[in-house]
């Protein structure tokens, strides 16, 4: 039946009006279901990185925009120092600090700090709604409006974007999906508008995350795939070059960028589809040209081997000299980060310090389900639908799928970048099963039909009718209970396994109540109230930021990790012993020494466990005097009890993971190491000569010790008169150490003394 | 025990033994005085040894010091060697045996590294006889061999001392081509500008036939206005506007433009 | 300046008042004041009276140990407790810890107390045990008499014109061990030896100029000054005229009255326009300059310290400049205190990062002083680099931007303002 406009245009303000009431409920459900962290504990900057990126911010905050952008910190990678301004993203920190300005002008004056934390979830809404707007491009609101749902409460995007996780990829997600949400409108419409608003977007995206390379090299490669299918247009070739022209000069202004977009190999896709581009469009003019003058078939079949031919002819001349310009070091080859995401092996082996971050190891098939629950089979159903209409934009969506699902599967990282294209790929089927099982028009229309006339139904009719009903009731009846169980399984995953700030550790008292255990910050408040405020303090990189931006002392290595001979020298200095790690820390001016202990409560993320990649990093480049080999036992283990190495003894980490835990139960027992499980004895763990302990937090998981000074008489650790040789006087007498303690002699005959008889003064 | 005159000094049996061949040699060097020419002994290994004695004739009583200081007596840096005695009747002889590989690593190193050879000074003296009679002279010196001695392992022990002055050197600047080579070529290109200028003109563009009318000539100067701010506010960029300005001010042309020249444009476009 | 001297012995009072009266009449008319304590003495033995420090401070600043016989440091008295003064543990730590200054004269006729040996030998110091006594029969068969000539350090005491003989009767004689903060003052002739003819039992201590006579020692945080000396007849009145200036240069040198030096203050700033770093920080290719100030202890007042190889580094890690600092004359630093020293104008490296401004200079007997300052070098800014224009190269570039910007808004103009040109071809 036809509606009368009347009541068409009710209809239409009852669907907006739905359309609307969604969209508040995508975005309550995103914001609300991130803040599990807030509400658990406190707010917080989460984890490690955004520690660093909330000290920027705050300099942002205090100082102005040319302060922050020629930044040089003095505060770490002592003695070095780091220019930060030109070797960070300040995307984020710029949005945050404009929010705060603004939030300041209209009289709300919220801190810093606040606004960091909850930045993440404020723009995960914003993805809501561009992902809604992207996949109503793809196929139809219906989808769009299933899309933002789904990437509202997915676990794989939440991960990253919870309350306090005040991370690059915080902003850079929201931005991908407006990329590309305008890069399907301009495709689609050939609208020079739109392809600004494509290229904005991604000059946003180049100043917040180092992930815009994935940006860079998905444009050019839809456009490549068109083009071998033959659906070269005028509207492609206007996207393309208005997009490639303005994003590659606006990101260019970033100064992390600078010229790399014309330097290196991982921008050079983009550059070489543009010249491609060129030369198909001025293809496509002359066989126009041609074809207008000349309507014989014969030579339009002649012109078309022509162009194949020079088309594959300019692809591999270009490929050739991209190779050459490659070779010859005027454009830099793919850096460490991208080529181990094709060869695995290469990071391990070339550059540990890569491999040893757990986010960059190989996803496990259970991820993919615990990160997108049943969207994940629904998204090759989804990527194989798409095949059927096949137009531009869902070209694009297939490329995006198949080229992420493989770096996803070889990073766990970038299983955020799959996630939202999961998301619209799975929408896009559901909402094809919903069009087609959840479409009860017309068995509504038939029994109303039905009974109004009655006669005219047969049985055969009412009973095809009744099973059509059941079996749209039962399928979309499961599926909406599959939707049930979904957002069950995001809201469990956020609650548990996303939400905790791992600066602070939740566990439980014997009698199930939660317990906080709170080292990290004790420690890092110890070292800020005591300490001077020019005091050096060394640890391993992954504290680098914490102790920044909590403890504000300078650090030695920090996460960004840009000097691996850095690195390799506190990890050389670690697994030596005392009188080298000394003069290591002497020559760097370090005043404390922090050092992270699980070995009492059963934290398995202790130094000791990653010491291991400390003796491997800086075995890379001094061979010679760190020897992997050497701290394993006779039987090849790596053994902390007393069958460990002696190299393993002498070293400072284990003397200082140590110190006096065994006589923690009384004085002879020994301390059972509980993430080793193995038992630490009194006479395993050597004295401290060169270093004093002066801090140790309440569960024993931090342990802070300060240089002593050097030796007044400048002997050297091992000296001693009393310590092998006797005495160069008349004997038999308590001979009094120095140190209090006495010893008989026997009656020598001779005397000698300690100098050895070769030793002259010079 | 008045005399003290030591008469024959006969340094008897000085044997260098080669390690080759295992010869020994000798050399006599008779009476000694006081401002004797050392004895140059060359090429000796780590296996050699040198004996040295002597014969203190009509002299009752052992004198107090004997000794024999091998180093190098700059630096002070010599040890002693003990010699074992006889005594027959009323002579004495002294019998200094030196086996090379005692001599202390830092002797080897600063005779090595300075040039110098090692020697040995006698000293005899006795608080019976007079000063005049003491000897106090060098007797040989020895050059070694000293890729035979192992002194690898000696480090010469820190003094205070000033140390070599270090002034930093910095890198040149980077080259740039000479200013007229550039110049050069900049008159080539606006020379090109030119040209193409000129070939619009013999085209005869130059006509300004179409400008338009009303409304839309106000749209027009708001369309080449819009573009003429464009490069403006680059230039403004380039010569040091923050990014911020830059974007502000581009994005208020730009809706200005944006609107004024979608407008002007449309009015013309089926013109074309 | 009042210091205070405790000094212990084992003889009797006696000796001192005979022997060593004028020494310590040489002490008094140096300012020091003094308390001897006696160990051997009955109030003594058995209490723990004397004290060198109490709780956090000392109660004297220096301390001169006469010779000790072991004996009287046997088992049972208190004087052997670890408590006691004595012990090498309190010793060791009045040293380091309290700044105190010692000298020990221990004496070769006797059993030197082990607490003391053990002391010195911590200190690579070696002396000579019991009837070894060092013989020089070159100058004198009796007395060991030395020749200035042997004096090692010129801070301690030098003797400029003639040579003088001093007499340091029967002594004992050290080895010392290679440590550069060992400043020997007099070391044994070559010819000196020690007499083994009487007691064939054991091997000379030393023989030659390996022995040294006088040492002192220099601690290496604090500056605190020990000095042995091995014979009591240095300071015995017998040689008193003799040996009296080397004393009294020993005595000031050992309670740091001689030779001590300290810095007053350094500054550093730019060049040109004498900004500090607070006003305007440094970045790389700054050209700026040093000025160190240091000043010297004569025994009565402080007046400027002349050196000619005073260095200063710029350093990180590894040193980037090592200047030789030249001394300032003019009106404002002629000052009667201190002597100012400048590097002089130089460019900091173009490398940034955290750079330590450091004088440090150490010269055997010597007090050593260390000034250092750390501060941060920065990176050019964004708008601090030479602009295109200034770079030859750019012109090409330039003028055809220029170029082509110009072309493309008279391009826009004509287009949009004139009618398409049609050329006819005449068909013929």
């Amino acid at each position: 039946m036809s509606l009368s406009v009347k009541e068409k245009t009710v209809v239409n303000w009852v669907l907006r009006a739905l359309k609307l009431l969604i969209c508040i409920f995508v975005v309550v459900a995103s914001i609300s279901s991130r803040l599990f962290a807030v509400v658990k504990f406190e707010s917080i900057i989460h984890e490690f990185d955004p520690w660093f990126n909330f000290r920027a911010t705050k300099l942002l905050t205090e100082t102005s925009f040319y302060n922050f952008l020629n930044w040089f910190d003095s505060r770490t990678w002592y003695p070095l120092g780091r220019v930060t301004g030109g070797t960070l993203y300040p995307g984020l920190m710029t949005t945050a600090s404009l929010i705060w300005n603004i939030l300041h002008k209209i009289g709300i004056p919220i801190d810093i700090r606040n606004v960091c934390v909850l930045f993440a979830p404020i723009f995960s809404s914003l993805t809501a709604w561009a992902t809604y707007k992207l996949a109503s491009d793809i196929k139809d609101t219906r989808t769009g409006l299933l899309a933002a749902a789904f990437i509202a409460i997915v676990p794989g995007y939440i991960s990253r974007s919870v309350a306090g996780s005040y991370d690059n990829e915080a902003i850079a997600i929201t931005l991908l999906m407006l990329t590309f949400m305008f890069w399907i409108k301009s495709i689609k419409t050939g609208s020079i508008l739109h392809t600004i608003g494509a290229s904005l977007c991604y000059f946003y995206m180049v100043s917040a995350w180092g992930g815009y390379v994935f940006i860079t090299n998905l444009i050019p490669f839809h456009v490549f795939c068109l083009l071998l299918m033959g659906r070269y247009s005028n509207q492609i070739y206007v996207s393309y070059t208005t997009w490639f022209v303005l994003g590659t000069v606006a990101s260019m202004q970033i100064p992390f960028v600078g010229f790399l977009p014309i330097r290196s190999n991982d921008h050079m896709s983009a550059l070489g589809i543009f010249g491609l581009l060129q030369i198909v469009a001025f293809g496509n003019f002359i066989k126009k040209s041609y074809s207008q003058n000349n309507n014989n078939s014969n030579s339009n079949g002649n012109l078309k081997k022509v162009m194949v031919f020079s088309f594959l002819a300019v692809c591999i001349l270009g490929i050739l000299l991209l190779i050459l310009a490659t070779y010859l070091g005027l454009i830099a080859p793919w850096t460490g980060r991208f080529y181990s995401l094709w060869d695995t092996n290469y990071a391990k082996i070339h550059i540990p310090i890569i491999a040893s971050v757990s986010e960059h190891q190989p996803v496990a098939w259970p991820a993919f389900f615990f990160d997108t629950h049943f969207l994940i089979w629904l998204f090759p159903v989804g990527v194989t639908l798409l095949f059927s209409e096949l137009k531009n934009e869902h070209v694009f969506i297939i490329v995006y799928s198949v080229l992420c699902s493989y770096f996803a599967g070889v990073m766990v990282r970038l299983m955020l970048t799959l996630t939202p294209v999961i998301c619209i790929a799975s929408s896009v089927a559901l909402s094809q099963l919903f069009d087609t099982y959840l479409n009860f028009y017309d068995l509504f229309k038939f029994w109303q039909n039905g009974s109004s006339s009655r006669q005219n139904s047969t049985n055969k009719d009412t009973k095809l009718n009744f099973f059509k009903f059941l079996s749209k009731l039962i399928v979309s009846g499961s599926f909406i209970f599959y939707l049930y169980i979904f957002v069950y399984h995001c809201t469990w995953v956020t609650q548990n396994a996303y939400s905790s700030p791992s600066v602070v550790l939740p566990s439980q008292t014997p009698d199930g109540k939660m317990a906080l255990i709170d080292d990290f910050r004790e420690a890092y408040y110890w070292l800020r109230m005591n300490t001077d405020e020019d005091s050096k303090v060394a640890a391993w990189w992954d504290y680098g930021y914490q102790i920044g931006g909590m403890a504000d002392r300078t650090t030695l290595v920090d996460n960004n990790t840009w000097n691996n001979t850095h690195i390799a020298l506190v990890g050389k200095a670690m697994a030596s012993n005392e009188d080298r790690a000394y003069e290591i820390f002497n020559e760097l001016d370090v005043d404390y020494v922090l050092v992270v202990f699980g070995g009492l409560l059963g934290f398995g993320g202790d130094d000791l466990n990653k010491f291991l990649w400390m003796i491997r990093i800086s075995e890379g480049i001094w061979p010679d005097e760190v020897n992997e080999r050497s701290f394993f036992s006779t039987t090849g283990e790596y053994r902390v009890d007393s069958s460990a190495t002696q190299v393993m003894k002498d070293s400072i980490m284990y003397k200082m993971s140590y110190h006096n835990f065994p006589y923690l139960y009384g004085e002879n027992s020994g301390g059972v190491d509980h993430v080793r499980q193995q038992l630490i004895k009194p006479e395993d763990v050597g004295d401290l000569k060169r270093f004093h302990e002066v801090f140790t937090s309440e569960n024993w998981m931090i342990r802070i010790y300060k240089l002593n000074e050097r030796d007044n008489e400048g002997r050297d650790s091992e000296f001693s008169v009393f310590k092998n040789k006797s005495v160069a006087n008349d004997n038999n007498s308590n001979v009094e150490g120095v140190d209090g303690s006495r010893r008989r002699r026997r009656r020598r005959r001779q005397q000698y003394s300690l100098l050895d008889a070769s030793e002259l003064r010079i | 025990m008045l005399l003290c005159k030591i008469i024959a000094f006969q340094v008897d049996n000085l044997k260098l033994t080669y390690t080759s061949n295992k010869q020994s040699n000798t050399i006599k060097i008779g009476t000694i005085e006081n401002n004797l020419v050392p004895n140059i002994i060359n090429n000796l290994t780590i296996d050699d040894t040198i004996k040295f004695s002597f014969q203190i004739v009509d002299y009752g009583a052992v004198p107090e010091q004997i000794a024999l200081l091998v180093g190098l007596p700059d630096r002070d840096l010599e040890i002693p060697i003990k010699p074992t005695l006889k005594v027959k009747d009323n002579s004495i002889l002294a019998l200094f045996k030196l086996s090379l590989k005692d001599i202390p690593k830092s002797i080897l190193y600063f005779a090595h590294n300075e040039e110098k050879p090692i020697s040995g000074t006698l000293i005899v003296a006795s608080s019976e006889v007079g000063k005049n009679d003491y000897i106090f002279t060098k007797t040989f010196e020895m050059n070694l061999d000293y890729d035979t001695f192992a002194f690898d392992s000696f480090k010469e022990p820190i003094r205070y001392e000033p140390l070599p002055e270090i002034r930093h050197i910095f890198p040149s600047p980077p080259k740039t081509v000479s200013p007229f080579l550039a110049k050069i070529f900049v008159g080539i290109i606006i020379l090109a500008g030119f040209g193409l200028l000129f070939i619009w003109v013999s085209f005869g563009v130059i006509k300004f036939d179409n400008i338009a009318t009303g409304l839309n000539l106000i749209y027009l100067l708001g369309f080449i206005i819009s573009i003429i701010g464009f490069e403006l506010v680059f230039l403004r960029y380039y010569l040091g506007t923050s990014i911020f300005e830059t974007i502000n001010t581009s994005s208020l042309l730009g809706i200005f433009g944006l609107v004024i020249g979608t407008k002007y444009l449309r009015s013309i476009g089926n013109n074309i | 300046m009042n210091k205070g001297v405790t000094s212990m012995n084992d003889d009797e009072n006696e000796l001192f008042k005979n022997n060593f009266k004028k020494f310590m009449l040489l002490l008094e008319s140096n300012g020091y004041n003094y308390t001897l304590y006696d160990i051997q003495s009955s109030n003594n033995r058995n209490s723990n009276d004397i004290q060198l420090t109490k709780v956090d401070n000392s109660l004297y600043d220096n301390v001169i140990i006469f010779p000790i016989l072991k004996a009287s440091l046997k088992k049972g008295s208190s004087a052997s407790e670890n408590k006691s003064i004595l012990s090498s543990k309190n010793l060791l730590s009045f040293f380091n810890n309290y700044n105190g200054n010692l000298m020990i004269i221990t004496s070769p006729h006797i059993n030197n107390a082990d607490s003391l040996i053990n002391l010195l030998n911590e200190f690579g110091i070696f002396p000579s045990p019991k009837n070894q006594i060092v013989k020089d029969l070159f100058q004198n068969k009796d007395t060991l008499l030395v020749s200035s000539s042997n004096l090692l350090n010129k801070y301690v005491y030098s003797v400029d014109n003639d040579t003088v003989y001093f007499n340091l009767g029967e002594s004992s004689v050290a080895r010392l061990d290679n440590r550069e903060q060992l400043v020997p003052i007099l070391k044994s002739s070559k010819t000196s030896f020690i007499d083994t003819t009487q007691d064939k039992n054991f091997e000379p201590w030393v023989t030659g100029s390996q022995g040294y006579l006088i040492t002192g020692f220099q601690g290496v945080n604090n500056n605190a000054r020990l000095v042995w000396v091995g014979s009591t007849n240095l300071i015995d009145e017998s040689a008193h005229d003799i040996n009296k200036n080397l004393v009294e240069n020993l005595v000031n040198w050992n309670f740091n009255a001689k030779s001590v030096i300290k810095t007053l203050k350094s500054r550093h700033y730019h060049a040109n326009t004498k900004l500090t770093y607070d006003e305007l920080n440094y970045k790389i290719n700054d050209v700026i300059r040093y000025e160190i100030d240091i000043t010297e202890w004569d025994g009565s007042q402080w007046i400027p310290f002349t050196a000619e190889d005073i260095q200063f580094e710029l350093r990180q890690v590894d040193p980037y400049y090592r200047i030789n600092l030249t001394r300032i004359l003019d009106n404002e630093t002629n000052n009667n205190t201190f002597a100012r020293y400048t590097t002089n104008n130089f460019k900091l490296p173009n490398r940034h990062g955290m750079f330590k401004f450091l004088t440090e200079y150490k010269r055997n007997g010597l007090s050593t002083i260390k000034d250092e300052d750390i501060k941060a070098i920065r990176h050019l800014a964004y708008d601090e680099y030479p602009r295109s224009w200034e770079i030859t190269n750019s012109w090409v570039y330039l003028t055809a931007n220029i170029v082509v910007i110009s072309l493309f808004i008279t391009f826009v103009i004509l287009f949009l303002t004139n009618t398409n040109v049609t050329t006819v071809k005449k068909n013929n």
